[in-house]
């Protein structure tokens, strides 16, 4: 299991949250559990890295956070994308592309 | 742990807020919440719930680590937030300021001119202080440690023996300069140009700490008498301005009062001696060859030639040093025999440096102090003036206040908003003021004075605003903001809403009647202190222009010589003079002509003992104190002063004849009352053993001699050819309109004496003007800070009584309505607006009777009580009272009742 200390992952790991709850508001656990799922479990967010990534988007104005309940009652903080968070995502996803291909075309050049 | 952890650990264990509280307990939640969800999966897959939990809270690890980082950033964002918030409200009232401003344009223009007016004032007399006082002259390092060393009451100068004891024997000295101001004609050619200069002892550089800027300063040999080859030390606006800045010059020889003298070195940018207004233009060492007149008084142990400043240590107790001083002078002086070492004149006085000379720091000082308090003054009118404005605007604003507040504006909210607006307000007038000040300050700093009463002497003012001077007048602007804003401000927000919201700008009620009232009463008050204040200074001036100084100095013509300058003495002058005169009184236009050491009014030469005819010396003294002067032939017909009684100077009276002297009547009728005065003698002027006596041969008219407003004083007028000098002035009486023969004199000068420069040319009434300068200075700064204080007292006046009566002409409109002559009610309305401004003006007479105390010194011949002034200032301001009561009331009076009732 990865987990989430790795310094090329972790730069990744805000654009993973912004991904995670460009559908909705969602509570930090959900937001855990979502990007372990979409892994398949291979990638594992620590909480402890998760909760100060959530804490400096949300100050950074790139999240925005309401209080309400989650499913066992409890009083819970949602996230959801702001304006900018939206468009940090989309120059994230095309950033993110760009520098895949780059490094996936030179892993599989042939010799030249 | 990293570095990470160790920054986001909690450094010291701070109380903490409520609002820190609150982030932390929400922290708190959300990991509990996220605990509980995971310990509920990890059961739901089958753990055991005792390892579920365990698990669950394992995540977290430290968990206390990640909650303070995430509390952390929390604040961080909450203070972020708060910030923009500011930001943006900051941003949003300034656009309603701007904008409510530029929707009253008349009354930001009028309140800005008010406000601008009095920053200017304030800025132009701060400027003043700060360029006489505050502004450290450059070149000059550490000058706290620096300390001027006198002796006496009154910054009397010392000897050089004193100097050079003090100098070797003063412990607590850690060096000691001397120095002495003195006329340098620098000739390259044959126009020599007179400059002020010192004469200073070879370590004056290096107690101040100034560097040379080309060549060096004086060696251990030219600084030291016996006087060693003539060397100058230029300086370096003199260098500039005369020498094209040629650093070729250190070297060469130029020609100094006449002599060749070597050029060593220049002063470092900027640095013109240590005296403030006086730029020194070149340096000789004491006792230089040069000549000079000093020469030989530099050998007295007695004499007063130097003024000393000195290098201490610092915090140095300048009481002792004195006293240590007082003891080295005494020591001193009792290896001569012939002088009573425990005279009063002879105790040393140390005074911290500061730029100004010591003997006009006082005067000066007070002078400003007094400008600053009546400038004050009319910032404070202005204030009061637009403070009045923003109430009766927000009279008319309630409503749209109420409106704001009903939707939920915070008091402080708007409070903030409108003081936003008055600081705008203030931040425009202080901008205009400054760029005024600027103009202002300037044209002061080009002042020259029309006649110099010194050789030479260029006034060197730096008055224009530095960056004190700014940060000063941008305080003075917020501040001013912030007073007159604050109470309006506050005032239009605590209205009760309802009745607000009802009356569209209805009119105020009870409590803001007495605020107004309040203001009235201050505004009187201040503009009478600032108006009699000012009144004083012009009645002054009026006084002095009327006053009869004895003389007259129309079509006289002056022009000023100083032999020193070519190498003569005393002794040997007077030919010169003579042949001057002679010559002088055939040139076309030329009535008659005269000679005097002095020209009138420019203080007193005192000498002492003299002794008269019949009448013994007072008690415990050798003789009396005799105030004179040495004039040439036909001094009194030139100056128009009658002769009472025998006869006046004349050419018989020569060098080698009987010595004859004439004196004022006051003279005459003290010590010969009832006798004729002519044929009786005096004895003054002893040379060593030598008494010498002169027979009183005329008596003239009593003159004022040092001021306009003294009281008659005995005086005597020696020939100039028995008690010639160096320096002397020609005065011409002219044929009424012609002009002054300038170059006709200038010429016979020169073929007299190649090097005898004309040092002064002007009008006796320019001349006799500048030792008027203070007073006029006075009254014109007073009389247009006081026209400016009535014009603004005057408006503030008249529209704050006109806005308080208008207030209340419902009261008027239902008086009438029920049947009140109207003729009654104006007087009743009239008898309740008087009283502030009666108060008030009580409050400020007695104000200003204590104050003018302080002006006595500054107006000479007028009592700081002088009715005319307090008459007149009391009528101009009770007739606008008057006017600003009866107009409204009148005008409300006039107005059909029923209209004035619907308007409610």
């Amino acid at each position: 299991m990865t987990q989430v200390r790795d310094p090329l992952i972790r730069g990744t790991l805000n654009a993973l949250i912004l991904k995670s709850i460009s559908w909705g508001p969602l509570h930090g656990y959900a937001i855990a559990r979502w990007i372990q799922m979409r892994t398949d479990d291979a990638l594992k967010v620590e909480e402890g890295v998760l909760y100060p990534a959530l804490h400096r988007l949300e100050r950074d104005g790139l999240l925005q956070a309401h209080w309400g309940q989650n499913d066992t009652g409890r009083r819970a903080k949602f996230y959801s994308l702001t304006a900018l968070g939206t468009e940090h995502l989309e120059s994230e996803v095309a950033r993110w592309h760009r520098s895949s291909e780059a490094v996936t075309s030179v892993l599989e050049s042939t010799e030249a | 742990m990293g570095r990470r952890d160790r920054r986001f650990a909690p450094r010291v264990p701070l109380p903490k807020s409520a609002a820190r509280r609150r982030i932390e307990q929400d922290v708190d939640d959300e990991i509990m919440g996220h605990i509980e969800l995971k310990a509920r999966d990890l059961e739901r897959e089958g753990v055991p719930a005792d390892r579920a939990w365990a698990e669950a809270w394992d995540a977290f690890g430290r968990s206390t680590r990640v909650e303070a980082e995430c509390a952390t950033l929390q604040s961080q964002m909450a203070r972020r937030r708060r910030t923009m918030m500011w930001w943006e409200e900051m941003k949003s009232d300034l656009a309603w300021g701007v904008r409510s401003l530029t929707r009253a344009p008349g009354f930001a223009a009028f309140a800005t001119c008010t406000l601008a007016l009095g920053i200017a004032a304030n800025t132009s007399i701060f400027s003043v202080a700060n360029g006489l006082f505050l502004r450290a002259l450059p070149g000059i390092s550490n000058p706290e440690t620096l300390v001027e060393i006198s002796r006496g009451p009154g910054f009397i100068s010392v000897s050089y023996p004193i100097f050079e004891h003090f100098r070797d024997n003063a412990a607590s000295l850690e060096d000691v300069a001397a120095f002495d101001v003195i006329g340098l004609a620098v000739g390259v050619d044959e126009s020599p140009e007179v400059v002020m200069g010192l004469q200073v002892s070879g370590n004056y550089f290096d107690v101040l700490g100034t560097r040379p800027g080309v060549g060096r300063f004086f060696s251990q040999e030219e600084g030291t008498l016996p006087p060693s080859e003539p060397v100058v030390v230029l300086g370096h606006e003199l260098w500039t301005r005369r020498f094209d800045s040629d650093p070729g010059v250190v070297g060469s020889t130029i020609r100094l009062n006449g002599q060749l003298t070597t050029v060593v070195g220049v002063t470092e940018e900027g640095f013109g001696g240590h005296v403030a207004v006086l730029q020194s233009a070149a340096f000789i060492p004491l006792g230089s060859p040069i000549p000079s007149a000093h020469q030989d008084a530099l050998r007295s142990v007695t004499s007063g030639v130097l003024e000393l400043i000195g290098r201490v240590p610092p915090r140095t107790d300048t009481r002792a040093l004195a006293n240590q001083l007082s003891q080295l002078a005494r020591q001193r002086l009792s290896e001569e025999s012939t002088i009573d070492a425990n005279a009063p004149q002879y105790v040393a006085q140390v005074h911290r440096y500061a730029p100004l000379p010591g003997s006009v720091r006082g005067p000066a000082g007070a002078f400003v102090l007094i400008l600053s308090v009546l400038v004050g003054l009319l910032l404070l009118i202005s204030c009061v003036n637009v403070a009045n404005l923003l109430l009766s605007r927000s009279a008319t604003r309630r409503h749209e206040i109420a409106i704001r507040m009903s939707l939920g504006a915070g008091r402080r909210r708007l409070v903030r908003q409108l003081i936003t607006e008055s600081l705008l307000l203030a931040l425009i007038a202080g901008g205009l003021g400054v760029l005024l000040a600027y103009w202002a300050t300037s044209v002061l700093s080009a002042f020259q004075l029309p006649v110099a009463p010194i050789p030479g002497l260029r006034l060197d003012l730096h008055l224009t605003p530095n960056a004190l001077v700014l940060g000063y007048s941008v305080a003075l602007a917020t501040t001013t903001g912030i007073i007159f804003g604050l109470v309006p401000a506050l005032r239009a927000t605590q209205g009760d809403l309802v009745t607000d919201l009802k009356n569209a700008g209805g009119p105020n009620t009870s409590s803001g009647g007495r605020l107004q009232g309040l203001l009235v009463g201050a505004q009187v008050a201040g503009t009478i202190v600032l108006l009699s204040g000012s009144g004083l200074f012009l009645r002054a001036l009026v006084s002095a222009e009327t006053l009869d100084p004895g003389f007259d100095t129309g079509d006289v013509f002056v022009a000023g010589f100083d032999l020193e300058l070519t190498g003569r003495t005393n002794e040997n002058s007077w030919p010169f003079y003579e042949e001057v005169l002679n010559r002088a009184g055939g040139l076309p236009g030329v009535r008659s002509v005269s000679a005097a050491g002095k020209l009138p009014l420019a203080g007193l030469s005192q000498t002492g003992p003299v002794n008269f005819d019949g009448t013994e010396p007072p008690e415990g003294r050798d003789g009396f104190v005799l105030a004179n002067q040495s004039v040439g032939p036909g001094y009194f017909r030139t100056l128009g002063l009658s002769i009472l009684e025998g006869r006046g100077i004349e050419d018989l009276d020569r060098a080698d004849a009987p010595r004859v002297v004439v004196v004022n009547q006051h003279l005459a009728d003290r010590f010969w009352p009832n006798e004729r005065a002519v044929g009786k003698h005096l004895t003054a002027f002893a040379s060593g053993s030598d008494v010498l006596e002169w027979e009183v041969v005329g008596v003239v008219e009593t003159a004022k001699y040092s001021r306009l407003n003294e009281d008659p004083r005995i005086f005597a007028y020696f020939p100039a050819s028995q008690r010639p000098r160096t320096d002397m002035i020609v005065h011409m009486k002219m044929a009424a309109g012609a002009d002054p023969p300038i170059r006709a004199l200038r010429a016979m000068a020169a073929s007299l004496e190649p090097t005898a420069a004309v040092l002064s040319v002007g009008s006796l009434d320019a001349a006799v003007g500048i030792f008027m300068l203070p007073q006029r200075l006075g009254a014109w700064v007073g009389g247009l800070v006081g026209a400016f204080g009535l014009l603004l007292g005057g408006v503030g006046v008249y529209g704050i009584t006109a806005f308080w009566v208008s207030q209340r002409t419902k009261e008027v409109g239902v008086r009438i309505a029920l049947g009140a002559g109207s003729r009654k009610v104006v007087m009743a309305v009239m008898k309740r607006g008087m009283r502030a401004p009666m108060i008030g003006a009580g409050i400020g007479l007695a104000l200003s009777m204590v104050a003018s105390r302080f002006l006595e010194a500054f107006i000479f011949g007028v009592s700081p009580l002088d009715p005319v002034t307090f008459v007149g200032v009391i009528s101009v301001l009770g007739a606008t009272a008057v006017a600003a009561n009866l107009v409204p009331a009148l005008r409300a009076a006039r107005v059909d009742p029923a209209r004035t009732l619907r308007t409610d």
